[in-house]
C-alpha cells in the first residue's frame, strides 16, 4: 500500500477537480514533480532532458487564465516525438545535438491542454530493443530493483511515472514498448489501434507499426489522456478519421456478462510459472466480477517473432537512411550495435533476390495474423495474455543474448501486426517483488471496452496502487 | 531463401549497402547472429502463402490527399541550423559518380 | 553490315503545382532567388515527417496519361527508392515502382508511332552543385527543388533515329505545355532528358547493352547526342568490340558524350510499398472527370485546320500559337467560315498582326488587306493568257503531265500582275485556260 499519498498519488480526475476547487495549485504539483525528479532520477537515469523548472513554471503561468482541461498537469515525452526548440535524440548519439525546428502533432495537442512538459524520457535507441539499455545516455534502471532493466523501449517514461515524476508520459509502441515497460514498472500503457494518433513528429521506428500512445499510474488517467491527443490529423494520412470517444465520460462500466478470449498459443512453453500464476490470479479478479472467459486457438501467433523481425528491421532500416549526418546531425557511424544489426537484417531482408522470400512473404502472413484476430476477437469483447514470457531480466542479460531478446517479444508484436489495440496494466508480482502486468487486447478502434474492462479490474484490485520502495527512503 | 548462412562476405555488402562503416570484428559478429536469426525464420519459409495475393496495408484508407495549398515553409536559418553551410546552401563532402542534374 | 539504332527515351517533367508532391513548400525551386528558403520537415527529411500526397500532381499526370493515349490505372500506389545521395534526404525516394499511374500508351511521330510504357509520378531531388571551399572540392546543396513534383515519362525502345528522337521530345513538350501541367523549359531545367541508345543488327532483336546518355539539356543536344552515340557504338561493333553498359554525359565543350559511371550492376533500390501513403484507386467516375478537363492536343486540332483546308505547314504555325488558333477557331463558327485559309495564311505570314484584336476585326483587317489586291477578272485573263504565250515549254511540259509546272506558271502571273492574288485563283484559271 502507499507508505504516504501525496499529490502525485492521487488519479488525474481527482487533481483536476482539487486544481478547480482550488484545494491544490498547479504550482504544488509541479514542486512536488521536481521533488521526486531531483531525489531519484540520477540512480535511475529516466530522463535525457530535463525543463528546467523555472521554465515549468512559466508555462503554467501562460495558461493561468485560460481554463486548460489538463492546467498544470507534469508529464514528459518519449525522447521519440520532436519537441520544437527542445533537444530530441531518440536516444542515440546521431542526435545528440538536433534540436528540431518543429513539434510532433502529440505534443502541439498536449501543450494546448496546458499540461507541462518536465522533460524528454530516456528509451532504446529509434525503438530497438525492449530494455532500455540500447541508449547512448547510459541505460535506465527499474525502481523495484536497480539492477533490473524497467523494460522498454519507452523504460524512461515507465520509470517517471512510477515514481510519480510526473503524472503521465506519451510512449511509442512498435512491437511492445509500451506494454514491456508498464508491466515492468507497475505502470499502465495503452498501446492504441493503428492510426488512432497522429505519429506526425515521431521519429520512426518501423511506419506500419508505430503507435503513440499513452502511460500512466492508472487506466482511468490514460483515458483522460487518451481523449486529448487521439484524432485525426491531416500531417499524417494514416491517421484514422474516426471520431473520438468521451473516453473519461464512459469509462464506468458494469463488466458482468462481458466475455474475454484466452488465446492458448499464449499460454504454452516458454512462459515462466511467476507469470503464469500472476495471470491466473488476474483471471481470477475478473470472474469474480462477473466476466465469463472463453477459450480461443490462434495457432499463427507462433510466427509473430518471424513475421516482425522480417518486417521492423526493413522498415527501420528505409526510415533510418536519412540519417547522413549532412543536413543534420551526426553520420552513420554513431550507431549502435543493435540497431546495426537490425539495419543489416532489413536491408538483407529488402534486397534483391531475398525480398521475395523475406519481406514480401512476411508482408503476406501478416495477413493471416489480422484474420486470427478478427477471428478470435468475433466470439469475445476482448483477449487476455500475459505481456512478457518472464519477470523483469537483470540489466545486461538481454543484450548479450540476440535470439533471446527477439522471444522477449512473443506476446506483444503480433497485436502490432494485427494494428489492434491492448492495455496493459499491473496485475501482481514476482516472489521478489518484481512487477508482473497482463495486457487485454481489443478490436480495432475499440479502445473503450479495455479501458472498461481495465478500470473495472483496477477497482477491484491494488496493484496499480503500488509504489516503488525506492521512494519510502525519501519520504 | 537460400539456405546458404549470413556469412562475412554478404555483412560486408549489406554493410556497404546501408551505408555503415563495420570492422572485422564486428562483420564476424553480425555474420553469426543474423544466420541464427534468419535460420530461426525458416519457420515462415514453410508456409503456404499462395492463396493471398496482396500484400498487407497497414489501414483501410485509400485516396487521402491534401489539396495543392501553399504552407509557410521553414525559414533558411532554420533550414540551415543544423548543417554545414555556406551562403545559404548546405554542403557536403564530394561524392564522385552522381548525377549532376 | 547495317545496324539500326535502337533508342528509348526518358523524360521527366517537373509539374507546376502550386506547392511541391508531398509537403505544402511553395513550388517554385527556379524563381525562389535564395537557396534553401522553400522548405520544411517533410521535404528536408527531418526525423518524424510524414509525406502528404497533392491531388492535383496526381490529377494532372493521369491528365497526361490521358493525352498520350495511355490506360490509366484504376489501383495504384507509392513505393519507397532507396539509395544513398546527398541530394536525396531520406535516402530513399517516393516514386512508383510497379504500379504506375498510367501505362500503355502511345505517340505518333512523322515517321512512325512510338510505344510509351509507363507514365508515373515522383518528387524531385534537391539541386546540387559542386564548389571549391578553401581549396576542397565540396558539395553545395539547394532544397528548394526538393520534393516537387516530377512525372517520368518512358518510351519503349521504339525510336529509330537521332531526328524522330528529337521530334519526339518536342511533341512530348507541346503536350504538356497544352496542358497547362509544367512550363517543359529545359533552361530552367523543367524539363529533362535521358536517352537509351544501343544498336541493333537487325532492328528486331534487343542488343544486349545499351548506353544511358545524361545531361542532354537541349533538343540540339539530344540529337547530336543520340548520333555521337551510334556512331560511337557502330566503330565499336565492326571492331568486334561491345559497347561498355554505363553512363555517359553530354559534353558541350568535348561535342561528344563521356563516361560518368559503370552501369555493371544495376542499383538495387530494395523498392518496397511506401507505408506512410494510403493506397489509391480509381473509379470511372474519377477518370471521366479528367477526361473532361482534357483540352484539344496539338495534332487533333492540326488535324481540324487541315480538314478546312488550311495548308499543313500554315495549320501546325497556327495550331503552336495560342492567338493564331483563338481567332481560327472563332473564325470556324462565325458567318466569315469561308475567309479561314486566306485569313490564316495573312496571319501566319505576318500580313496582319492579331495581338489584342478580336476575330472579326482582323477579318476585317484581311479582307481590307486583300481587297487592296482585287484584280479584275479581265486583267487575270489577260495575264494568263499572256504567260501561256510566253511559257511554251512549261505549258507542255504540264499538258504532258509534269503537275507541279503549275507552281511555276501560277508564280509567272502573279508576277506579269504585279499584285498580291490568290494563288489558288489563278491555278484555277491557268488550268481551265491550258485545257481549253
Amino acid at each position: 500500500m502507499p507508505n504516504q499519498t501525496k499529490i502525485m498519488d492521487h488519479s488525474i480526475r481527482d487533481i483536476l477537480h482539487m486544481i478547480r476547487e482550488k484545494q491544490v495549485s498547479p504550482n504544488e504539483l509541479l514542486d512536488e514533480a521536481y521533488q521526486n525528479i531531483h531525489q531519484v532520477h540520477e540512480q535511475l537515469n529516466a530522463f535525457i532532458t530535463i525543463q528546467e523548472k523555472e521554465r515549468a513554471v512559466r508555462e503554467i503561468q501562460k495558461h493561468e487564465q485560460d481554463h486548460a482541461v489538463f492546467f498544470g498537469l507534469p508529464y514528459s515525452l518519449k525522447d521519440a516525438y520532436c519537441t520544437k526548440d527542445i533537444r530530441t535524440t531518440s536516444a542515440s548519439a546521431v542526435l545528440q545535438d538536433f534540436t528540431p525546428p518543429y513539434s510532433a502533432t502529440v505534443y502541439e495537442k498536449l501543450q494546448h491542454t496546458g499540461a507541462v512538459l518536465v522533460g524528454k524520457n530516456n528509451q532504446d535507441a529509434w525503438g530497438h530493443g525492449g530494455s532500455t539499455e540500447n541508449t547512448d545516455f547510459g541505460p535506465t534502471k527499474n525502481p523495484w530493483n536497480l539492477s533490473c532493466i524497467p523494460g522498454g523501449s519507452s523504460g524512461g517514461s515507465a520509470v517517471a511515472i512510477s515514481t510519480r515524476m510526473v503524472l503521465f508520459s506519451i510512449g511509442e509502441d512498435t512491437g511492445g514498448s509500451i506494454r514491456s515497460p508498464a508491466s515492468m514498472c507497475n505502470i499502465s500503457g495503452l498501446k492504441v489501434t493503428y492510426g488512432r494518433v497522429s505519429r506526425y513528429g515521431t521519429i520512426a521506428y518501423a511506419s506500419s507499426l508505430d503507435t503513440v500512445g499513452p502511460m500512466a499510474k492508472s487506466v482511468d488517467d490514460l483515458a483522460f489522456v487518451l481523449k486529448e491527443i487521439a484524432g485525426n490529423d491531416p500531417h499524417d494520412l494514416t491517421s484514422s478519421p474516426l471520431p473520438v470517444p468521451d473516453y473519461p465520460t464512459l469509462i464506468q462500466r458494469d463488466v458482468k456478462k462481458m466475455r474475454i478470449g484466452l488465446p492458448k498459443e499464449f499460454f504454452g512453453e516458454g512462459l515462466t510459472d511467476e507469470v503464469r500464476a500472476v495471470v491466473d490470479q488476474a483471471i481470477k479478479a475478473f470472474e469474480r466480477l462477473g466476466v465469463e472467459f472463453v477459450n480461443v486457438s490462434m495457432p499463427y501467433v507462433s510466427l509473430g517473432v518471424s513475421i516482425y523481425y522480417l518486417i521492423a528491421p526493413s522498415e527501420t532500416s528505409s526510415n533510418l537512411a536519412r540519417y547522413d549526418g549532412i543536413r543534420y546531425g551526426q553520420d552513420r557511424s554513431n550507431f549502435t550495435e543493435e540497431t546495426i544489426r537490425r539495419i543489416l537484417l532489413g536491408t538483407y531482408a529488402l534486397s534483391a533476390g531475398y525480398a521475395d522470400e523475406l519481406y514480401k512473404k512476411a508482408q503476406k502472413a501478416r495477413e493471416i495474423l489480422i484474420e486470427e484476430y478478427r477471428e478470435a476477437l468475433s466470439h469475445c469483447d476482448a483477449l487476455l495474455a500475459p505481456v512478457t514470457p518472464s519477470k523483469p531480466s537483470r540489466i545486461g542479460e538481454l543484450l548479450s543474448d540476440p535470439m533471446r531478446n527477439l522471444l522477449e517479444d512473443l506476446y506483444t508484436v503480433t497485436i502490432n501486426l494485427a494494428g489492434v489495440p491492448s492495455l496493459a496494466i499491473p496485475a501482481g508480482f514476482s516472489s521478489d517483488k518484481l512487477p508482473i502486468g497482463i495486457q487485454l487486447i481489443g478490436k480495432p478502434f475499440d479502445e473503450l471496452t479495455l479501458l472498461q474492462l481495465g478500470n473495472a479490474f483496477q477497482q477491484a484490485t491494488n496493484w496499480h496502487t503500488e509504489k516503488p520502495p525506492l521512494l519510502e527512503q525519501h519520504p | 531463401m537460400n539456405s546458404h548462412a549470413l556469412d562475412e562476405k554478404m555483412v560486408e555488402t549489406l554493410g556497404s549497402m546501408a551505408k555503415i562503416p563495420l570492422t572485422v570484428a564486428q562483420k564476424k559478429r553480425f555474420a553469426s547472429t543474423l544466420s541464427t536469426i534468419v535460420q530461426y525464420m525458416n519457420n515462415l519459409r514453410s508456409l503456404d502463402l499462395s492463396s493471398i495475393h496482396s500484400e498487407t496495408r497497414p489501414t483501410d484508407l485509400e485516396n487521402i490527399f491534401r489539396e495543392d495549398v501553399i504552407e509557410p515553409s521553414l525559414s533558411q536559418a532554420e533550414a540551415l541550423a543544423h548543417a554545414m553551410s555556406e551562403d545559404g546552401y548546405i554542403l557536403a563532402p564530394y561524392v564522385f559518380g552522381g548525377d549532376d542534374a | 553490315m547495317t545496324y539500326f539504332p535502337i533508342i528509348g527515351l526518358e523524360i521527366h517533367v517537373e509539374l507546376k503545382t502550386n506547392s511541391k508532391m508531398f509537403c505544402g513548400c511553395k513550388n517554385d525551386p527556379f524563381g525562389a532567388g535564395k537557396p534553401n528558403i522553400y522548405t520544411c520537415p517533410v521535404c528536408l527529411g527531418m526525423p518524424g515527417a510524414l509525406p502528404r500526397t497533392n491531388r492535383k500532381a496526381v490529377e494532372w499526370t493521369q491528365l497526361l496519361g490521358l493525352a498520350l493515349h495511355c490506360n490509366l490505372a484504376t489501383q495504384s500506389k507509392f513505393d519507397r527508392k532507396h539509395y544513398f545521395y546527398p541530394d536525396l534526404p531520406k535516402g530513399y525516394q517516393i516514386s512508383q515502382y510497379d504500379q504506375p499511374l498510367c501505362e500503355n500508351g502511345y505517340i505518333d511521330t512523322s515517321v512512325g508511332r512510338i510505344g510509351i510504357r509507363r507514365v508515373h509520378l515522383e518528387e524531385d531531388t534537391a539541386k546540387m552543385q559542386h564548389i571549391l571551399v578553401h581549396g576542397t572540392r565540396t558539395s553545395c546543396i539547394d532544397f528548394n527543388r526538393s520534393g516537387v513534383p516530377l512525372v517520368e515519362i518512358v518510351t519503349e525502345p521504339d525510336i529509330r533515329s537521332p531526328q524522330q528522337a528529337r521530334e519526339y521530345a518536342k511533341k512530348i513538350q507541346e503536350i504538356v505545355r497544352t496542358l497547362h501541367i509544367s512550363d517543359a523549359d529545359m533552361e530552367k531545367g523543367s524539363m529533362r532528358l535521358e536517352a537509351n541508345i544501343s544498336l541493333s543488327t537487325d532492328g528486331k532483336t534487343l542488343p544486349a547493352y545499351k548506353v544511358e546518355v545524361k545531361n542532354i539539356n537541349s533538343f540540339r543536344f539530344l540529337e547530336k547526342a543520340c548520333t555521337f552515340e551510334l556512331e560511337r557504338h557502330e566503330k565499336l561493333l565492326t571492331q568486334n568490340a561491345v559497347p561498355v553498359q554505363e553512363t555517359r554525359g553530354w559534353s558541350e565543350s568535348k561535342n561528344g558524350t563521356v563516361s560518368q559511371r559503370s552501369k555493371e550492376n544495376a542499383e538495387d533500390y530494395r523498392y518496397f510499398p511506401e507505408p506512410d501513403l494510403p493506397p489509391m484507386r480509381f473509379s470511372d467516375e474519377d477518370f471521366e472527370k479528367i477526361r473532361a478537363q482534357l483540352p484539344e492536343l496539338p495534332e487533333d486540332a492540326i488535324s481540324r485546320y487541315i480538314l478546312a483546308g488550311i495548308p499543313e505547314n500554315i495549320a501546325r504555325t497556327v495550331a503552336q500559337n495560342r492567338s493564331f488558333a483563338g481567332v481560327i477557331d472563332a473564325l470556324l463558327v462565325s458567318s466569315h467560315k469561308n475567309m479561314v485559309v486566306s485569313v490564316a495564311q495573312a496571319i501566319v505570314n505576318k500580313k496582319v498582326l492579331v495581338e489584342g484584336k478580336s476575330a472579326d476585326v482582323v477579318v476585317a483587317e484581311v479582307t481590307a488587306f486583300s481587297k487592296n489586291d482585287e484584280i479584275s477578272e479581265s486583267n487575270l485573263q489577260t495575264a494568263v493568257h499572256a504567260v501561256i504565250e510566253e511559257q511554251e515549254k512549261a505549258v507542255a511540259d504540264f499538258r504532258s503531265g509534269k503537275q507541279q509546272v503549275l507552281g511555276f506558271l501560277v508564280g509567272m502571273v502573279i508576277r506579269k500582275l504585279g499584285k498580291k492574288i490568290d494563288a489558288k485563283t489563278v491555278a484555277e484559271k491557268l488550268h481551265s485556260a491550258i485545257q481549253a
